[in-house]
């Protein structure tokens, strides 16, 4: 049987709420929920920050052998427009304290299928039988930013890719 | 149906044993791709070749940003005051007497607000030979040739 693999939206190092096949809005508060409320506005001068968003790979039913090589990457064009942008970090293990400040991570849209982020550096595969119901990989943290020359409006949502490998 | 049963796998070795399990092919005289019944998808039998491993790469689709309409539309609806849905009605009464539509009621062609179309998830299966690998695509059925250190992420 194959296994199966959630994409959890991290509220500490080891809860988060499944967003497989869903959706993760960058906020001016610190929730997930998929809502209009708490948008991001565009600043007069500068740039804000959307609060931190920590996602991680949770295994819910075990592979036959393993899972290996996870990875994370955009589709390489950023969508978004004109002012704003998204930014990453990989964060191991370890859950940051969420915040709305610059992270001062790498641009998302320069991950890509030809040079994806590798989400196994710290807590590295292959994962087995011995992980079933646990937080596998690294955790990968993205925040939004909204530049002053960004236009107001609404943003078509662009697409996140994981990817592993299972035998 | 998961994206991850639309296909599974035999591997048949010299012996004539059926393998279906875990990675290692090598010594296999014989790997197939079965098709889950009513896919419609193609069978592929891989022969005359020495094969080496195999393993399957899933693709999880997420998405980031943007404005979920539905939603947003649902919370306006609930939060309006009764002064704002009364003037709104009486808006649309006054444009429906004119022949014409308003915002309530329009459908926003604006890209902005399209939702851009969902990429599916996925995923192919690898059969690693001494000379190349052949993966193939869950969807659809497509077999692609590469070379034997290639990766492929879709």
């Amino acid at each position: 049987m194959a296994a199966t693999i959630l994409i959890h939206e991290m509220s500490d190092a080891t809860t988060g709420v499944d967003k497989t096949s869903g959706t993760v809005r960058f906020k001016s508060a610190d929730e997930n929920t998929v809502d209009s409320n708490n948008r991001l506005t565009v600043p007069g001068a500068g740039t804000i920050y959307s609060f931190t968003k920590q996602l991680r790979l949770r295994m819910t039913v075990a592979p036959d052998v393993d899972v290996s090589n996870p990875r994370a990457y955009s589709d390489g064009a950023n969508g978004f427009g004109t002012g704003i942008g998204v930014q990453y970090d990989n964060q191991g293990v370890t859950f940051a304290t969420q915040v709305n400040t610059d992270i001062a991570g790498a641009d998302f849209f320069t991950a890509t299928s030809g040079s994806p982020i590798d989400m196994d550096t710290v807590d590295t595969g292959p994962f087995t039988v011995s992980d079933l119901n646990t937080h596998i990989g690294d955790i990968l943290r993205l925040q939004m930013s909204v530049a002053s020359t960004a236009s107001n409006g609404q943003l078509t949502p662009e697409t996140l890719t994981f990817a592993y490998d299972e035998t | 149906m998961k994206i991850q049963d639309r296909y599974t796998w035999e591997a048949e070795n010299g012996a004539g044993e059926i393998v279906n399990r875990g990675a290692d092919i090598n010594g296999a005289v014989r790997v197939s791709m079965i098709p889950a019944p009513g896919t419609g998808l193609p069978r592929h039998d891989f022969v005359g070749v020495k094969f080496v491993r195999r393993f399957a790469r899933n693709f999880i689709r997420y998405q980031i940003g943007g404005f979920d309409k539905d939603a947003y539309i649902k919370e306006v609806n609930e939060t309006m005051t009764p002064h704002r849905r009364a003037m709104r009605e009486y808006r649309d009464r006054l444009a429906a007497k004119n022949g014409d539509t308003y915002a309530s009621t329009k459908k926003s062609t604006s890209p902005a607000v399209a939702k851009k179309q969902q990429l599916q998830d996925e995923c192919v299966q690898c059969i690693v030979c001494d000379t190349f690998r052949a993966w193939i695509r869950y969807s659809d059925g497509v077999v692609l040739i590469t070379p034997p250190d290639s990766e492929i992420y879709l």
